[in-house]
């Protein structure tokens, strides 16, 4: 009892309740978790048996290793099989129920049972099955294909088959638990290293794109900056020279011809230099969209296609539309924050974005195959929505979001499209 | 020189310091127009407006900012109107923000102005407002035919005002008008506003639009 008691609770402390096994500080404290309970079970089993005098004092040390490594093989086995299908079942089934996860559980029995059944050196012929397990299925595929190598090894040498039954019968139980240590661990950390690597790139995607609005963001403040201040200086300052050419002009022709020229170049300078600020404004403004909604989303969509393998496909027209730059920008980020909502909430296979060019108003549609949520419910902390909503707002669009339970999302964004 | 009491009056409201003085000293300087105030906010604008108003010096036309905190300069739009409905409005905006027009032309305001406009379109604009003229660009003009869906209907109007519907649809000015029929233009000024109070709307650019919606023509009488 108290080796449960102990690895059930050092599980808990050394993984946490809900372990992924996408971590490799997981893995290690699992593997950390088991080795300690095991050692205690094997230091009571020992102790017992030596008082019950099955076993002498210089069988000992042969005795516990063999108690605790069988244990140990047996734990790294069922442990991570266990957290991972128990605590996720539905999401562990869906990782395998595909043609190539049939494929790579029949490929991992094959290559076990080769490894056992054909006498050669072929011991190890398994791993890249179980490379392969660890690359493309997750903890799912990954605990799965171990458990199975397990228990054809294990059948194997209970059959009286296989390298490790013809070796010396001192080796034979060894080398088993052995084997099946190698392979757990080994496979169990690949696992963690691709997971964390994934894990890694979507950070690095999802701080790209932060970085990408922050600049964005930055820029419009400039621009609001320059409007605030330097745009309504130069306003003043034409007005000022006007007023100076008018009083020039008024207080007789004779002054001086080197003032007025000097006023009608300072008149020239600041409308030149309003000119030129209203260009900057503008450029800063608008550069989010510079090639159009569609082309901005599209090289969005493919972005997200490459980090996250969601399927987005953007689909619209090619020419200009018929909507102010702001609007547009405004429409490029509801629709970034509708497939943000995907990537993290929705656990969809693919997205679609659709914007639609109509007789009086223009359209932007991204729907989705995802779990779909309770729209009626408040989500606290999704500020995704809160956003999308204010922006739909702020260019008078009509937004409509629907969802079901299973069935994915839409939302829909309509705008009233330019009188031009 | 003008004289004082056809000069037209003129109130700026701007929360820029640098703007504020520029309108002044260029609008001072023009000798039919007559700056009888200045505000940095639409509550001050307010407050200048009552009293002037005690004053019996309410202004003709308001030139105001539109990017104004807290209160900003669609909803000062909007509660001068409701208030001083002879009280014409002139937006002062930025480039590229035909939203914003359009929501101040639903407030009531008669006409905007660009931020870099030249200071001589300041003035005519000043005066184009004064007598009661529209100044819009078509894309803004579309915009606000499409919002002016549930106004009501010209049942409820004198066959008078309707005569002022119609002229106001051909772009006459109160002056134009007060001539064609014959009345006083301070009579043409209230049958406006009594037909605005009527139809619920705001300005005379939305009854405008609105007289060229309904197509709401002349009926020559006679005589």
């Amino acid at each position: 009892m108290a080796e449960v008691i102990v690895g059930a609770i050092l599980l808990r402390r050394l993984i946490g309740p809900r372990a992924t096994f996408e971590h490799s500080e997981q893995v290690s404290g699992m593997i950390l978790a088991v080795a300690i309970a095991t050692a205690i079970s094997a230091t009571v089993g020992t102790i017992s048996m030596l008082g019950g005098g099955v076993i002498g004092g210089p069988d000992i040390p042969k005795f516990w290793r063999t108690w605790w490594l069988g244990d140990t093989a047996g734990g790294l086995v069922v442990v991570p099989l266990i957290v991972v299908w128990a605590s996720r079942p539905a999401e562990a089934w869906r990782r395998i129920r595909t043609w190539e996860g049939a494929l790579l559980i029949v490929t991992v029995t094959a290559l076990a049972s080769v490894a056992m059944w054909i006498n050669g050196p072929l011991t190890y012929v398994v791993f890249p099955a179980l490379i392969w397990a660890a690359f493309r299925f997750g903890a799912a595929g990954t605990t799965l294909s171990i458990a199975i190598t397990a228990l054809v090894t294990i059948a194997a040498t209970a059959h009286q088959v296989g390298p490790f039954f013809s070796q010396p019968i001192d080796h034979r139980t060894l080398a088993t638990q052995v084997y099946v240590v190698v392979i757990a661990v080994t496979t169990l950390f690949l696992n963690a290293l691709v997971a964390e690597r994934a894990a890694s790139s979507r950070a690095l995607a999802e701080a790209e794109r932060r970085e990408g609005e922050r600049a964005m963001e930055e820029r419009h403040r400039i621009a609001r900056d320059l409007h605030d201040s330097v745009s309504q200086a130069l306003f003043s300052t034409a007005l000022h020279t006007r007023t100076a050419q008018r009083e020039l002009e008024s207080n007789g022709n004779g002054s001086s011809p080197e003032l007025r020229e000097s006023l009608s170049a300072i008149g020239e300078l600041t409308k030149a230099a309003q000119t030129e600020m209203r260009a900057l404004i503008f450029q800063l403004r608008r550069d989010a969209v510079e090639a159009g909604l569609v082309s901005a989303l599209a090289a969005h969509a493919s972005s997200i296609r490459s980090t996250t393998g969601i399927r987005v496909s953007v689909q619209g027209p090619e020419s200009r539309l018929p909507i102010q730059p702001r609007t547009e920008e405004e429409l490029f980020a509801i629709g970034r924050e509708a497939l943000a909502n995907v990537v993290k909430h929705a656990r969809a296979h693919s997205a679609t974005v659709v914007i639609d060019e109509r007789a009086e108003s223009v359209l932007l549609e991204v729907s989705d195959d995802g779990r779909g949520f309770d729209v009626a419910a408040s989500h606290p902390g999704h500020f995704g929505l809160e956003s999308i909503r204010g922006r739909a707002a702020a260019i008078h669009g009509e937004l409509t979001i629907a969802s079901e339970s299973g069935r994915g999302t839409v939302v829909q964004v309509e705008v009233p499209a330019d009188g031009r | 020189m003008v004289a004082e009491a056809e000069r037209i009056r003129v109130v700026v409201v701007d929360d820029h310091a640098v703007v504020r003085s520029g309108l002044l000293a260029f609008l001072e300087g023009e000798s039919d127009l007559e700056v009888v105030g200045a505000a940095e906010g639409g509550a001050e604008a307010l407050e200048l407006l009552a009293g002037l108003d005690a004053e019996g010096r309410r202004p003709d036309v308001i030139l105001m900012d539109l990017q104004m905190v807290p209160v900003d300069g669609i909803e000062s739009t909007r509660r001068i109107r409701e208030r001083y409905d002879d009280v014409e409005v002139v937006a002062l905006t930025s480039f590229g923000e035909p939203e914003r027009v359009q929501r101040a032309v639903e407030a009531g305001a008669s006409g905007y102005l660009l931020k870099d406009a030249d200071a001589d379109e300041v003035a005519a604009a000043i005066r184009a407002a004064h007598r009661g003229e529209l100044q819009l660009d078509p894309a803004i003009a579309r915009r606000l035919m499409s919002t002016l869906q549930e106004s009501g209907s010209p049942a409820g109007l004198t066959a008078r005002e309707l005569d002022v519907v119609a002229l106001i649809g051909e772009g006459r000015a109160n002056k134009e008008i007060a001539l064609q029929l014959g009345i006083g233009e301070r009579t043409a000024r209230t049958h406006v506003s009594n037909i605005l109070r009527k139809l619920g709307l705001t300005s005379r650019t939305q009854l405008a639009l609105w007289a060229v919606r309904e197509r709401v023509v002349r009926v020559e009488t006679g005589g």
